[in-house]
């Protein structure tokens, strides 16, 4: 077990059990995105004859992803879904986390081999007494084991590859079998290892919100659920821990950010169609846009638009709007960042839709405020103004 | 393949029929209205205090909302044999609303309310049916159905599910409840229940607040340590009729008061009409945006700010707050865990 590594020239490491060059990808939103660094996922079992899944960055030496990893706590397999390239996904069975990883073998080969080699590492590891002779480390670990502090445990098995928590490692345990247990080093195991159950769990504080009048928005955690239900055509990405849901309207529930719109009576006139008529004919229509920015319906719904974009749905809607291409993009891969970017380089109202996004061309109009091309403007006016609005 | 309500609905045609509605006290009211009763309206109240609420007297009958613990034991004793005590099991979750509402409405026999030609249909159609098909009778009542529906947000855009659930399950958990005298006993009507709870006897000259006050305080007791969310609604005769009677009498009627007092009341009351004109206009209003698809609103607003640059700082501010939310939520979770996640 210990001898049979896949060979990999002089840069394998003896200690390791598995390793083959693959990259790592990162979560943007919900889609994933290839970490071009050129990397080492490699399986090793320490002194302790705890498994560790690791990365490390071929070019800075640094390891960068080191987990602990328990039987049936991982699957590791290929992305089907993803034609292009060789991808793997390490899969946590108890929680939604997902850590992405690109093949960067030369030749793909061995990759099945590598594939059927870390599972088995994971799930069936090699017993620690056949490391370095000598005695069983089975007592060792066991002994380890059972005089850990709570804290020590929870970490052990709640902090590390951050797994979400007390919640995720109590389904952890109870999702582990006794017998499962026995095949790893320690038989004993099984029963300090329940000691985590016997913690009391702080319940997730939820927020009691008046039915149906506020929508849970931000809870991470619930999107990282939802998250892993979607089976759209991206690869199925984990919300907790690697990105965020960004609900726009806890930045806008004030009226000032309009203030400057409502001050220009085109831009009065553009906002106003999309409103309700007021039962008052002689509202005033700049208070009336104010007051729907405000009124928690439009809070709401904008929650809502925010947390439908970031989950790459929004796609075919945007598209309806006359938006840029970039912006409709942003939309299909539910990137809000993006979505916001391309927005900032838009066309200003009036000008037509399938000119470039250069930003300042306008009809002649120099009083309206100049598009901001955050990277590509150099005109010290416009610059000066976004200087004052930020 | 876009849901349009609750997962858990698709299967029977009426449960998905039904959405789910905001519990305020201006979405009670004009449901009234929208069932066609006339002279109730629906008022918030924050504290059991009988001189609190003199003013809103006489209160036909309070709404408590909170969460729903399955655990409920009926705090009194199940009625089975009381066919004059309109009551009707709920067959429907997100008709919740609409079923305490009714409760009430259906059993109150008072001058001043005027149930109106669909809701005495419906009672009359239900009279001799026993709780259960009472409660599968109101949920296929279109007409019913159709004015509960229209206080529901619309679909601003369809979506494969990730985002409904996980709301719904919120909201799945909160229930209604109606308490009401009726004929000298107090009565806690719930259709999660198999009958009215009979709580206790009314004294003749007792205000039947002071008797369900201990009630509703036990509840309260109960949710307050667990820190539910829950509030009261108390069903009410329409205030501007009320004053406006209130106006009429003093205006045509003889009166103890001097001429003086007597303006200074008339006075008084046409500032409560107003301000009960304001209340509706200001329901009206609240109803019309939740009716509202906000979607090109939103567009054109975002793409507005983007053209004058303050989009950017806008999504920047958003971003930290959802940082700082994440980290708060991961520290409660874990208490070992260190905020280390952050790309």
């Amino acid at each position: 077990m210990f001898g049979r590594q896949s060979g990999l020239g002089s840069s394998s490491n003896s200690s390791n059990l598995v390793e083959f060059r693959a990259g790592r990808m990162n979560m943007v939103g919900k889609m994933v995105h290839p970490d071009s660094r050129k990397g080492l996922v490699y399986m090793t079992q320490s002194d302790d004859g705890l498994m560790h899944f690791c990365w490390k960055d071929r070019t800075s030496g640094k390891v960068e992803d080191d987990l602990i990893v328990f039987p049936d706590d991982f699957e590791y397999k290929r992305v089907d879904q993803c034609k292009t390239g060789r991808v793997y996904v390490l899969k946590f069975k108890s929680s939604t986390r997902r850590m992405f990883f690109w093949m960067q073998e030369p030749k793909l080969d061995k990759d099945d081999e590598h594939c059927r080699r870390i599972n088995e590492l994971l799930n069936n590891p090699p017993s620690a007494h056949q490391r370095g002779g000598g005695g069983s480390n089975d007592g060792d670990l066991q002994y380890m084991l059972n005089n850990m502090s709570q804290q020590q445990l929870m970490q052990l098995f709640g902090g590390v590859g951050q797994m979400g928590g007390l919640s995720s490692l109590l389904g952890q345990m109870n999702s582990r079998t006794p017998s499962s247990r026995n095949t790893s080093s320690g038989g004993g195991a099984g029963s300090a290892l329940q000691t985590p159950e016997n913690v009391s769990v702080p319940r997730t504080p939820t927020a009691p919100s008046k039915s149906g009048s506020s929508r849970s928005s931000s809870n991470v955690n619930s999107q990282a659920g939802e998250a892993a239900g979607s089976a759209g055509s991206s690869v199925d990405a984990d919300a907790s821990g690697r990105s965020l849901n960004i609900d726009l309207s806890t930045a806008l529930s004030g009226a000032e950010a309009i203030n400057q719109l409502i001050a220009d009576p085109d831009r009065v006139k553009s906002l106003i169609v999309h409103l309700p008529e007021s039962e008052d004919a002689d509202a005033d229509r700049k208070q009336q846009i104010k007051d729907h920015i405000t009124s928690p319906q439009f809070q709401q719904a904008l929650a809502q638009f925010s947390n439908a974009l970031q989950s790459a749905q929004l796609g075919p809607v945007v598209k309806q709007f006359e938006l840029s291409n970039e912006a409709v993009a942003a939309a299909f891969s539910g990137n809000l960042e993006d979505f916001v970017r391309a927005l900032e380089k838009s066309l200003p109202a009036g000008a037509t839709m399938g000119s470039e996004p250069s930003g300042n061309e306008k009809k002649g109009d120099a009083e309206t405020p100049t598009v901001v091309a955050r990277d590509e403007n150099t005109d010290p006016a416009a610059e000066k103004q976004e200087e004052k609005q930020k | 393949m876009a849901e349009a309500n609750t997962g858990a609905g698709s299967m029977e045609e009426p449960e998905s029929s039904w959405c789910l509605i905001e519990s305020d006290p201006g979405v009670f009211t004009e449901l009234i209205r929208g069932f066609g009763c006339t002279g109730a309206q629906v008022e918030e109240i924050w504290t059991l205090e009988v001189d609190a609420f003199r003013h809103l007297e006489p209160i036909h009958g309070l709404i408590f909302l909170f969460k729903w613990v399955q655990d409920d034991k009926p705090a009194g004793r199940v009625v089975h044999d009381r066919s004059d005590i309109f009551f009707a099991r709920q067959m429907i979750q997100n008709a919740c609303a609409t079923q305490a509402l009714l409760s009430l409405l259906l059993n109150i026999r008072h001058p001043d309310i005027d149930l109106g030609h669909t809701l005495n249909s419906f009672k009359h159609f239900c009279q001799e049916l026993d709780p259960v098909s009472r409660g599968i009778c109101l949920s296929n009542e279109e007409k019913i159905r159709t004015v509960h529906n229209s206080f529901a947000r619309p679909e601003l855009f369809e979506l494969d599910t990730p985002d409904a659930p996980s709301e719904d399950d919120d909201d799945d958990v909160y229930h209604f409840v109606s308490y009401m005298p009726i004929k000298g006993r107090l009565f806690e009507l719930d259709g999660m229940h198999e009958g009215p709870i009979e709580l206790a006897d009314i004294g003749q000259d007792q205000n039947w607040l002071q008797v369900v006050r201990p009630f509703i305080e036990a509840r309260m007791q109960r949710y307050s340590v667990g820190e539910i969310h829950f509030n009261l609604m108390a069903l009410v005769s329409d205030r501007q009729r009320y004053y406006e009677r209130q106006i009429q009498l003093l205006v045509h009627q003889p009166s103890p008061l001097s001429h003086t007092e007597r303006q200074a009341e008339i006075a008084k009351l046409r500032t409560f009409v107003t301000l009960e004109q304001e209340k509706k206009r200001r329901y009206r209003q609240e109803n019309q945006r939740r009716r509202h698809n906000y979607l090109p609103f939103i567009v054109e607003v975002l793409k507005q700010l983007g053209e004058t640059g303050q989009l950017m700082p806008i999504y920047e501010k958003a971003k930290k707050q959802a940082k700082e939310q994440a980290n708060q939520e991961q520290a409660c979770n874990s208490p070992k865990n260190e905020a280390n996640q952050e790309p």
